[in-house]
């Protein structure tokens, strides 16, 4: 009776701390991080399924190996040495913060560079609408990034891997170009130094660049592989090859 | 016995006959190639018959590949007399050349010129270019992987700056 009488007396206690307790003060237990409270747009998840809208509440989540790799290259501010002065910067919100890590979360390790030296947040790109660009180991997201129809984890796919390609090694760049047909073939007033194969691109700019191919390839690799072995399949080989069986979006279907 | 060994002999020193020789692609050697004088048939005496042959604008474009890896070792193009136009060299990963400044070494009295490498909408490029005007050099350079992609040679008597304008669309590079 008397232990009773003192446990009715303790979730009494509990409540009234708990009632005192705003939501986004909420501690979180050794191991997990606080995401606090925040209005959710409806998105796309990296396996392609809907998410609805909703009123998120702070809760508290467990920290993942994607989470401690990242959250400390998401910076707020203007990316250094950044060319297109136009581009204007915007905080990270919680909502995105949330996003990225989520996306993050599902993407092959394969592509996780300690030379990405930060993803920054600014609002619209020059080639509006563009949802990502690239360069000295930055990666830069805009507004359309978090677009309710776009896959987010898609985009990071594509921009990880310019970053990838950038760093293929002096054997792995020339053999990835061999194996999917580009030739360097250019003089005095050429407009590409690159000479693009005549067919086969998964999207049409890849025509680019050996590099934006590879990033195209990738992100197909991963997200539609199926239209890559169609389109591309010395392309599909190559990947298949160079990052093994296990590269692939991680808890989620291809 | 005696008539077995004398077999294998002839067969070994048949295959040797016939065996092709790698031709000398190093930079040293392509670089004594002299764009607006190198002739067709003393390309093809020197370094044999290509592996593809392509054509854009009517002139003649000639692609060799290592025999090992059959990456892109050389391109060139001849003008409509078969002169040489252009080189285009791409070192090996294990040759001095893909370093920029064993390239620069080989030439103490030149001045090379860096302008940025091609635009692209969203991935700034990590490659320039150094442009020598008087040797009508550009080496064409890696920045992140800090390796030479390629060489070119051509006609020299264009100027850099027209070859920026040519080629663009080009970003400053300040990366």
């Amino acid at each position: 009776m008397k232990s009773s009488m003192f446990l009715v007396l303790l979730l009494f206690l509990a409540e009234a701390v708990l009632a005192n307790t705003t939501p986004n003060e909420l501690l979180c237990p050794t191991g997990f991080y606080r995401v606090r409270s925040h209005p959710r747009r409806g998105y796309i998840r990296s396996d392609g399924v809907p998410v609805k809208a909703t009123n998120v509440k702070t809760h508290c989540k467990e920290l993942s190996a994607a989470f401690n790799f990242w959250k400390p290259k998401l910076k707020n501010g203007y990316p250094p040495n950044w060319p297109h002065k136009q581009e204007a910067e915007s905080p990270w919100t919680t909502e995105e913060e949330a996003r990225i890590i989520e996306a993050l979360e599902a993407i092959p390790e394969e592509l996780w560079s300690e030379a990405i030296k930060g993803i920054y947040r600014l609002k619209k790109s020059k080639d509006f609408p563009n949802p990502g660009s690239n360069g000295d180991g930055l990666i830069v997201l805009y507004d359309s990034a978090f677009d309710s129809k776009r896959n987010l984890a898609r985009i990071l796919v594509h921009e990880l891997s310019h970053i990838t390609y950038k760093k293929l090694s002096s054997k792995d760049g020339p053999d990835y170009r061999r194996a999917t047909n580009w030739d360097f073939e250019t003089s005095l007033g050429e407009k590409y130094y690159w000479k693009p194969r005549e067919s086969g691109y998964v999207e049409e700019d890849g025509k680019i660049s050996p590099e934006e191919d590879f990033a195209n390839n990738v992100e197909y690799f991963i997200f539609m592989p199926e239209k890559l072995k169609e389109k591309t399949p010395s392309a599909y080989n190559w990947i298949k090859r160079y990052f093994g069986d296990k590269f692939k979006l991680k808890g989620g279907k291809k | 016995m005696r008539n077995l060994a004398l077999v294998v002999i002839f067969l070994v020193g048949c295959s040797s006959f016939f065996k092709k020789t790698e031709p000398n692609f190093s930079f040293q050697k392509i670089e004594q190639m002299k764009v607006g004088k190198t002739t067709l048939p003393e390309i093809t005496e020197n370094l044999g018959k290509p592996a593809k042959i392509t054509y854009d604008s009517g002139k003649e474009i000639w692609t060799y590949r290592d025999r090992n890896t059959d990456y892109q070792r050389l391109t060139i193009t001849f003008d409509s007399s078969f002169v040489l136009q252009s080189i285009v060299w791409l070192p090996l990963p294990h040759e001095d050349e893909i370093y920029l400044e064993k390239i620069k070494a080989h030439f103490p009295q030149a001045n090379f010129k860096q302008i940025p490498g091609p635009d692209n909408p969203h991935s700034i490029s990590s490659m320039v270019s150094y442009v020598e005007e008087t040797l009508g050099m550009i080496v064409v350079y890696q920045k992140e992987r800090n390796a030479v992609e390629a060489v070119v040679w051509t006609d020299s008597t264009r100027s850099p700056a027209t070859f920026v304008e040519l080629s663009g669309p080009y970003t400053i590079d300040n990366m």
